[in-house]
């Protein structure tokens, strides 16, 4: 069992809506993420994911509930207190079509937090620490000069990676990272990160809808709908023998690619046959 | 080329195309492919292989930048590639309809579903007004909607996504048409509605014997759904058969390579191969060669 | 790809030297290389340089009247005159002259107005996209208010509270103006405040400063020279507009707006007095489109793909 790193408990955000009316995005969620660990978190639209990843980056405030980090508590901290921190929690996103910045060269882009936290003193310092990295994530060393539109969509999510190690953090979150992604380039940068993780000894929070991508890296997963956590466990164990019916539905509509003349018919919101699932998952 | 088991409804023959913004690089490499009668016909690629390109082709809105170079569509006896505007566009709707890829651009915004749906009736199958919103109301009823009255009164936005694709799908069948062309129907949906799209679109093809061309990128959707396949790389068919053949034994590198790279929920540590640099390579030498293969033919018949 | 890309290349020292975006020396190769900004910016430096050397450059003094010579054709036609090259209007004076001395007027403004109201504007634009809430609603409400006086009006009043001459007009187009830029400046924020990569720059630790003029700016900077060259050629016809009913400089000093009010009255006489002027105007204005145009195109990476 890895030492905890991050853990949150209760976390409950609301949305105000224009009416006044207020909508919780999240319910009492709780999650802990261990040192070196992966945990995935899985839901479909609405389940709050990615509110949760927000909140624990503190990008969104939680009206109750605890975020300790390293052991600290972290919840209530103001910007100015949290900077320090930053360097130690970072995120990559979906789109790095727009997470990019389309104005700044990708050089730019992953120089400046170098310089900001004080990895390197100089720009030409902190331009040998980006070399580096983009040795390590595969991309060549002429990326610095290209702008994001210059790059494909597997090129800019490995400059995202890049961005989020560069100031090498304890903990990562991956928000919907591979969704865009042809399966050759999902399954070249799933194989990355999962490198980078061992290698830096990462606590990575991945959020995805997709369970299969989540089987691949994660140890732990945990199953969100409409704001709340549905179920939680090593992944091996939630997936042989989901507890609960919502798992075992999200898990029977994933659609494998065999041919399964029976799997059509099985409804998804009813608890699915046992033999129709059975032979689903052989 | 492998054929179906039914009479073929619409065959795609040595369809070749290129683009003109990009020095004229071939967008389509000779593809063809047959589907048959009541046949769901799986297109599958990554993207930029060209299946959207086909879909298009079919539907006669292929963007100014590419160009068709040769074959032919052939669709109830006739080319439509060679079907002037009029005729085209009569088939439209009536004979060939689409399901469009993202539910929510599909629909027009500051309209009912009511009037999105009766303009397609009155205007292919002449119906009055009272006809063809009974008939509306008959069709979401068939694709499940609980409340149709409520849909049909409803704007796009006011309904889930799931929901709007089950109107595309009312909207689509609804003509009787004899073939659909299902454009990558469940990539924007939720995995639990995706199932419950597929299964729709399954018993309503088969209920009507419609042929779908069932375009994707995803193996999993079309090996659930789809009776036949054609695996495309760079416009070019890679791979055709029927679906547990190409699955359970390709015979192409590229193939059994998509296959590997897919993630299984079943089995922990997949997912993670990408497709081997030296498949690839392959690949595009196979290409490289069919290519040089094409210009010199071209080159012969214009010598002589 | 990118595993047998990254074998084929080796390491390059160039790299390292290269340092994070374009330099001086590129950005100026790449401007040069747009017809739109080496012909309408030729022309604009063009103007710059006949408004300040206009007394060296002027073939007469704009001033001088020589009532023999009054409503003289340009050169090319019957009865011209040499040395009068576009002609003289009724009192004589040289027109080539005035409209040289004319650009001093309509260039300060142009780039004295625009300009500050340009920086005006953009400043309370960002403040309130970037910032919303209560900073927001007071700049919103503020410009809502201000653009509901007519112009028109808000100048002549102005102009009869501090008097005539160059202040007042540029005051009276700042005044008005700014509310433009604030606008269209204030919409271009919030929609990139909204993108991951402001998201990102907060995750990473950057202060809001650091976002708003590192990050947002840059992507703002299109829309910004757009406006900016549309309203340095608005400035040019408002202050002929001003000039044309006396509300702009003194009459002493050549104004193109004055020409225009002058050429006006003897259209039929002397049809190249009021032609003159006209031509002017319209060049200088499709030439800061033009330039603000190429502009926009060959220094945005995004627009030069």
């Amino acid at each position: 069992m890895a030492e905890d790193l991050l853990v949150a408990r209760d976390i409950t955000v609301a949305y105000r809506r224009p009416g006044g009316a207020e909508t919780p995005a999240l319910h009492g969620v709780g999650i802990r993420v261990g040192k070196g660990e992966t945990v995935g978190i899985v839901g479909e639209s609405g389940s709050g994911k990615t509110t949760l990843g927000r909140a624990l980056l503190g990008l969104v405030q939680p009206s109750r509930g605890s975020i300790v980090f390293d052991g600290s508590d972290i919840t209530m901290l103001d910007e100015a207190a949290r900077r320090p921190l930053r360097r130690r929690m970072q995120m990559i996103f979906q789109d790095p079509m727009s997470s990019l910045n389309p104005r700044h060269t990708i050089g730019r882009i992953l120089t400046a937090p170098i310089l900001l936290h004080g990895l390197a003193a100089t720009p030409a310092a902190a331009l040998a620490l980006v070399h580096d990295i983009l040795d390590r994530v595969g991309l060549v060393r002429g990326t610095i000069e290209r702008y994001s539109h210059e790059l494909s969509g597997g090129q800019r999510q490995r400059v995202g990676i890049a961005r989020a190690i560069a100031l090498r953090p304890d903990f990562v979150l991956a928000d919907e990272i591979v969704s865009g992604l042809d399966v050759s380039t999902q399954a070249q940068v799933l194989r990355l990160l999962q490198e980078l993780t061992r290698e830096m000894h990462l606590a990575l929070a991945f959020i995805s809808h997709d369970l299969s991508v989540i089987r691949s890296i994660c140890q732990r997963v945990l199953v969100m709908r409409d704001g709340e956590v549905v179920e939680e466990g090593p992944c091996d164990r939630v997936f042989a023998a989901p507890a609960t019916a919502y798992t075992r539905m999200l898990i029977d509509s994933i659609p494998l690619p065999t041919v399964d003349p029976g799997w059509l018919d099985a409804a998804p919101d009813l608890a699915p046959a046992a033999e129709g699932a059975a032979a689903a998952r052989t | 080329m492998s054929t179906p088991a039914t009479p073929s409804r619409l065959a795609i023959d040595m369809l070749s195309a290129i683009s003109l913004r990009d020095g004229n690089r071939p967008v389509l490499r000779q593809v063809s492919l047959d589907v048959g009668v009541g046949e769901v016909h799986g297109l599958v690629g990554e993207s930029g292989a060209g299946k959207s390109t086909i879909a298009k082709a079919i539907l006669g809105i292929v963007p100014s930048q590419v160009k068709l170079t040769g074959g032919q569509i052939g669709f109830e006896g006739r080319d439509l590639l060679k079907l002037p505007t009029g005729e085209l566009r009569a088939l439209l709707g009536r004979d060939i309809a689409l399901i469009p890829q993202d539910p929510s651009t599909a629909l027009n915004p500051s309209r009912r579903i009511e009037a999105q749906i009766t303009d397609g009736l009155r205007l292919k199958r002449g119906m009055s007004a009272k006809e063809a919103r009974a008939r509306a109301y008959a069709l979401l009823d068939e694709v499940q909607i609980r409340d149709p009255a409520r849909v049909l009164a409803s704007y796009p936005h006011q309904l889930s996504g799931g929901m709007r694709q089950r109107v595309l799908i009312a909207a689509a069948f609804g003509l009787e048409p004899k073939l659909v062309i299902a454009d990558e129907p469940t990539t924007a949906l939720d995995v639990t509605v995706q199932k419950q799209i597929l299964r729709l679109i399954r018993s309503l093809q088969s209920r009507h014997g419609t042929s779908v061309l069932f375009v994707s990128h995803d193996l999993g959707v079309v090996a659930k759904i789809c009776d036949r396949l054609t695996v495309l790389y760079m416009g070019k068919v890679v791979e055709q058969g029927a679906t547990a053949d190409v699955l359970n034994a390709p015979r192409h590198a590229y193939t059994k390579a998509l296959i590997a790279a897919n993630p299984r929920y079943d089995q922990p540590d997949t997912g993670l191969e990408p497709t081997p640099p030296q498949v690839i390579a392959e690949l595009r030498a196979e290409i490289a060669s069919f290519d040089a293969h094409v210009a010199q033919a071209g080159a012969g018949i214009s010598h002589g | 790809m990118s595993e047998a890309e990254a074998a084929r290349v080796g390491v390059t020292r160039a790299d390292i030297a290269a340092g994070a975006g374009p330099r001086a020396a590129s950005i100026a190769a790449r401007l040069l290389r747009d017809p739109k900004v080496v012909i309408a910016g030729g022309f604009i430096v063009l103007l710059i340089v006949l408004a300040i050397a206009a007394p060296l450059i002027a073939p007469k003094d704009p001033l001088d009247q020589n009532l023999m010579l009054a409503n003289v054709p340009p050169a090319g036609f019957a009865d011209a005159e040499p040395g009068y090259f576009v002609g003289t209007d009724d009192l004589g004076r040289d027109v080539l002259s005035r409209i040289i001395f004319g650009t001093r007027v309509s260039l300060t403004v142009a780039f004295v107005a625009a300009g500050l109201a340009c920086v005006i504007g953009t400043l309370l634009g960002l403040l309130a996209g970037f910032l919303g809430g209560f900073v927001d609603t007071v700049i919103s409400r503020l410009v809502d208010l201000w653009m509901a006086f007519p112009p028109v009006l808000l100048s002549i009043l102005l102009i009869a509270v501090i008097g005539t001459g160059l202040h007042s007009v540029i005051a009276a187009i700042v005044i008005i103006d700014w509310t433009r830029f604030c606008r269209v400046v204030r919409t271009e924020t919030k929609s990139q405040a909204q993108m991951d990569y402001v998201v990102a720059a907060r995750t990473i630790g950057f202060s809001g400063r650091a976002i708003l003029f590192r990050e947002i700016l840059p992507n703002v900077m299109p829309v910004l020279i757009a406006l900016l060259t549309l309203e340095m050629g608005i400035a040019v016809v408002v202050e002929a507009i001003l000039s044309f009913v006396g509300l702009s400089v003194s009459s002493d000093t050549p104004t193109w707006g004055g020409m225009i009010a002058e050429g006006r009255q003897t259209v039929h006489e002397a049809w190249w007095v009021l032609a003159a002027p006209l031509v002017a105007l319209f060049a200088t204005v499709v030439a800061f489109n033009q330039l603000g145009d190429g502009l926009a195109r060959s220094l945005d990476p995004v627009m030069r793909r």
